[in-house]
């Protein structure tokens, strides 16, 4: 029962932060929508930990969180630079290296 | 009581992860992601990851949400909100992988045969230390490594006279 009420959830804010991602054209709204992604799949480890019983799933959500921090400082940083030279955020207006 | 608790902060997390996909203002879909993340760390608690609902607060909520909203702040994104805005097909094409997406993993997920009742499990912070310092011992050095590069490489990015 609390094993698929987890999953569920798991799996509905995944999908949510999927389509944050696609639907958004701002750089750090594409991001938040990453951060969603990540913690719907550390909420889906911890599940699987608790329903099996071994501490693998949160050793996982360790390093998930490790990662993330470290993404979130290094990617800000490329925004503010992005901001600082472009004026804009907007992931259509930032093109330079696409055509 | 456990079941009623975690099925309220469930929907309390889902509830923030909707608002996180439907508003458009970086800070108010931010502090969204601090709600989910507040109600996650209730569930960890639940599931019996006690550490890890610490953490969860103190390193995703304190620290990585935090270092969002000041940069969301330090930006001048006023008017930014308004001309990020997808392209009709492509808002079309998102909505519709959304609901596969959702469907496909809904229905894998309603099709297994899930154990009703969950071990609770009460590991203690001892085992999950001992755990990281002898199997899990060369993946955490090397995610040290990496957050000392991440710092490095951010402190290099974003310094003012960046050529």
């Amino acid at each position: 029962m609390i094993l698929t009420a987890a999953l569920l959830l798991g799996m509905a804010l995944f999908a949510l932060g999927l389509v944050t991602v696609m639907l958004r054209r701002s750089a750090i709204l594409i991001f938040l929508g990453i951060e969603l992604m990540l913690n719907a799949a550390n909420l889906t480890f911890v599940a699987f930990s608790n329903a099996t019983g071994s501490l693998d799933g949160q050793i996982a959500v360790i390093f998930t969180i490790a990662i993330a921090a470290a993404e979130a400082g290094v990617g800000l940083a490329i925004f503010i630079v992005l901001f600082r030279r472009f004026k804009t955020q907007s992931v259509d207006d930032l093109r330079i290296l696409r055509w | 009581m456990t079941t009623a608790l975690f099925l309220a902060f469930a929907g309390l997390a889902l509830l923030f992860g909707l608002l996180v996909a439907a508003l458009k203002h970086p800070l108010y879909a931010a502090l969204s992601l601090v709600g989910v993340i507040g109600c996650l760390s209730v569930l960890f608690y639940l599931l019996g990851a006690t550490f890890l609902a610490m953490v969860q607060l103190i390193v995703y909520a304190g620290a990585t949400l935090v270092l969002f909203l000041f940069v969301i702040m330090l930006l001048d994104l006023r008017g930014e909100a308004r001309q990020a805005e997808a392209h009709p097909v492509q808002k079309g094409m998102a909505l519709v992988l959304f609901a596969a997406f959702l469907c496909a993993g809904v229905g894998t997920v309603l099709v297994q045969k899930l154990p009703l009742a969950t071990k609770l499990v009460k590991p203690g912070v001892a085992d999950l230390g001992r755990l990281l310092f002898t199997r899990y011992l060369l993946p955490f050095e090397a995610v040290t490594l990496l957050l000392l590069a991440a710092a490095v490489g951010a402190f290099l990015l974003a310094r003012k006279e960046w050529k």
